[in-house]
């Protein structure tokens, strides 16, 4: 894959992760997965669980933690006010940087 | 299926694993909070895909599983990764003992080093007492003066033979090992004598 396509993804993964999280909770693999089976998304548990450990670490998430059926407890993972905040402030950013560059990349210049 | 159903042998290859996160993720020093939630959420993912591949794993499961995770170095934050790259130690070279100075050059300097300083010393001695005695207006007597002169230089002149004389060794090697130690290298040996 190419470098500036990995580079490109990174800073979305924090806004995809919480966007997975917005309207329920989901353990850690849980969300590997359901990044990983959006096209053109496709990241993996080294990019995510980082970023979740740092989420908890801004309490922009709460965690209950419950048995498996196989292994040790999963830790789920929901988004706290904090974290709505947040990713509210995140998608109007990202929806005026997208314009932005629609305008830059259609040609209209200002 | 639990951990505890899982032999030693698999359970060592999952922990050996485990163990080369937490280390990657301590060497970027992430916080401990931090890398014990990697971790379990990298233990609780390799358990889940154990299971759905077999009820009873065997050990080709196990390392299939481990081979489809990411590299340890990869769950670094990428944050912190430049950190990393700069803290990565340089291979240590081989030390290289440094080149000693020639013998007979350092018994040369050392000789004229000592002598030099000793003569400096005693001309100094010298100029203080004149200078005490021409400040006093003549009320030493310039007889005891140059007595004590005398037997300042005598007494000087042979402590400088017996030091240079009598014991040269310890001198030179001090001399040698000092100015090896000031010119070698931080990270090469020092040329020193026992």
């Amino acid at each position: 894959m190419n470098q500036w396509i990995t580079q490109f993804r990174k800073g979305l993964v924090e806004l995809c992760i919480m966007a997975v999280l917005r309207d329920d909770e989901a353990y850690g693999y849980q969300i590997v997965e359901k990044l990983g089976s959006v096209a053109g998304l496709e990241v993996t548990e080294s990019t995510v669980y980082p970023v979740l450990a740092r989420l908890a670490r801004d309490r922009c998430v709460t965690i209950r933690t419950a048995p498996s059926p196989a292994g040790p407890p999963r830790r789920y993972y929901r988004l706290s006010e904090t974290g709505r905040r947040r990713l509210a402030e995140m998608i109007d950013h990202w929806q005026s940087l997208q314009n932005s560059v629609n305008q830059l990349t259609q040609g209209a210049f200002p | 299926m639990t951990a505890a159903d899982f032999g030693p042998e698999f359970r060592n290859l999952i922990d050996a694993r485990l163990d080369a996160i937490d280390q990657a993720l301590l060497h970027a020093h992430v916080a401990y909070s931090e890398r014990r939630s990697i971790v379990s959420e990298v233990e609780t993912q390799i358990y889940e895909l154990l299971s759905r591949r077999s009820e009873n794993p065997a050990h080709d499961d196990v390392v299939a599983v481990l081979d489809s995770l990411d590299p340890p170095e990869s769950y670094i934050p990428e944050e912190l990764r430049d950190r990393v790259a700069g803290a990565i130690p340089t291979p240590v070279h081989p030390k290289t003992a440094w080149p000693q100075l020639p013998l007979h050059v350092v018994r040369i300097v050392s000789k004229f080093a000592v002598a030099a300083g000793c003569v400096l010393v005693l001309v100094v001695l010298n100029v203080v007492i004149v200078l005490i005695v021409a400040s006093t207006n003549g009320v030493i007597p310039w007889v005891v003066t140059a007595a004590g002169i005398a037997w300042l230089n005598y007494a000087g002149l042979g402590w400088l033979r017996s030091k240079t004389g009598k014991a040269p060794g310890t001198i030179i090697r001090d001399l040698r090992n000092g100015l090896a130690a000031l010119i070698a290298p931080k990270n090469g040996t020092t040329a020193t004598e026992p």
